[in-house]
């Protein structure tokens, strides 16, 4: 017997606690930096531009100032400290006022990272999630900890940028800017090993991913299923029910036990290098219930 | 004056963004639209920020603000603003891996999602928000013994659905917490 609050407790989808340091990160910065300037651009202009200016700059970095005034002292060339650094699992060196980390193995354990990060004096961690192709290379979030902003300074990618990852010299890299004394984590997406589940959320019509050049999207069961089984991909059914008011939600412990072959797909969701979810409802409806109206096209 | 007010609403989004976001996570059934309650709610904060109230009451203010927003949203008459790909990315992790683990649990889940919706906000504002019933009246704008009265009641409904699924309820903890 459990009490009531913590059986509704358990039904959340995320505690709060779970959601410590992201006021910091990366989404929570963006978003109050645009709400505040947004609102600025509709603001009658009572004060002299040079004045507005100087205090939208200032938003940016303002609750960065105390970090920044410790910071470069401590970091740049200080006693002890290397200007560049590598393991078997990372390298890292100083270009202008960035430091930039490419990982060498990103199969590594990740305190092989810290481990890099920390001989140059940053306290940074990468966490490595595997994903579909098009997540790769991918900030998944960036988070941290402490007084000041972790997540401010910190960035994540493809080095060189825009580079085909397994092509020569393309590795994933996180930037961390000169005089960084935050505590963050850059989440990025990696590579998934054969067979290896991915973490993100992809669709699998997306350029790149393994059902590209099939529409799946209001067709039968039925057909997306033999057509993926064409190419040598699995497919896992999940009835999804459409919420009122556009969005969806889905329930794993109650599916049907059978999917008629007429019953319609709305998306597939790449799942694993072989398999997919279908996302599918057993009438046809009106409008896609994962779009809230047609699949947009970049996705197909 | 403007510096004023900005440095405040820094302060505030710093001390309850996490709870908002947690808030709209927990009830918006896909990441786009808690990014979308998520914006709105701060926008309009910042907007009002001359009525935003202060200390622990403005995250009360803001969940009655973010209920408004959500229930909005569900008619299809939200505001799309403020949102950044950031802000996407950032919540697109929280709903990468959760699916089969959270969203549902069997026959409690059912139960609770079966419930009035305003049964199930006045439940998941004391176990998802840990709100007690004077904070609930403010978040909802009502008293605290209209409180008491609404969420007694959701509790029976609650426990009753929770019986005749076959599921054992604890008595002594429907009466919920006593503060």
């Amino acid at each position: 017997m459990t009490n009531m609050n913590d059986q509704v407790g358990a039904l959340a989808r995320v505690r709060d606690e779970d959601l410590r340091g992201r006021a910091s990160g990366a989404g929570a910065r963006t978003l109050l930096e645009s709400i505040v300037e947004a609102e600025h651009v509709h603001e009658p202009a009572v004060r002299p531009r040079r004045v507005r200016r100087f205090v939208m700059a200032g938003v940016a970095v303002s609750t960065l100032a105390a970090a920044a005034v410790i910071g470069p002292g401590l970091l740049t060339d200080g006693p002890g400290l290397a200007t560049s650094y590598a393991n078997a699992a990372m390298e890292i060196e100083r270009r202008g006022d960035q430091w930039v980390a490419k990982v060498k193995d990103p199969y590594a354990d990740h305190a092989r990272y810290a481990e890099a990060f920390k001989a140059v004096g940053l306290d940074v961690g990468l966490t490595l999630l595997p994903s579909s192709p098009t997540g790769v290379g991918k900030v998944v979030r960036i988070g941290g900890s402490g007084a000041t902003t972790p997540g401010k300074g910190l960035g994540g990618g493809l080095e060189p940028e825009g580079c085909q990852m397994g092509t020569t010299g393309c590795a994933l890299a996180v930037t961390v800017d000169v005089g960084y004394t935050g505590k963050g984590v850059v989440y990025l997406g990696r590579t998934a090993q054969p067979g290896e589940r991915y973490d993100n959320w992809a669709p699998a019509t997306r350029e790149g991913e393994a059902l590209h050049g099939l529409k799946v999207d209001e067709r039968t069961v039925g057909e997306v299923r033999k057509e993926a089984a064409e190419r040598g991909i699995r497919s896992v059914v999940t009835v999804i029910d459409p919420n009122e008011g556009g969005g969806y939600g889905y329930h794993p412990d109650k599916q049907p036990d059978s999917v008629g072959d007429d019953w319609i797909v709305w998306e597939a969701q790449a799942l694993s290098a072989d398999e997919v979810r279908l996302l599918v409802t057993k009438e046809r409806l009106d409008k896609n219930p994962v779009y809230d109206g047609p699949k947009p096209a970049d996705l197909g | 004056m403007d510096e004023r007010r900005r440095s405040r609403f820094e302060a505030v989004y710093a001390d309850t963004y996490e709870q908002i976001l947690g808030y709209a996570v927990r009830r918006c059934a896909s990441p786009d639209d808690a990014a979308d309650v998520v914006a709105e709610t701060f926008a309009i904060a910042w907007r009002r920020i001359d009525r935003l109230p202060g200390g622990d009451e403005a995250r009360l203010w803001l969940y009655g603000v973010a209920r408004n927003v959500l229930a909005n949203h569900r008619r299809g008459t939200a505001r799309h603003q403020a949102r950044t790909v950031e802000l996407d990315l950032d919540l697109a992790d929280l709903y990468a891996t959760t699916p089969d683990a959270s969203v549902e649990r069997g026959v409690i889940a059912t139960a609770f999602r079966d419930l009035p919706a305003d049964d199930r906000e006045l439940l998941a504002l004391v176990g998802w928000e840990g709100l007690e019933r004077g904070e609930i009246a403010a978040v909802l704008g009502c008293s605290r013994n209209a409180v008491r009265i609404r969420l007694h009641r959701a509790r029976k409904r609650f426990a009753r659905a929770l019986e005749a699924a076959g599921v054992q309820v604890d008595r002594v903890a429907l009466a919920g917490r006593q503060r």
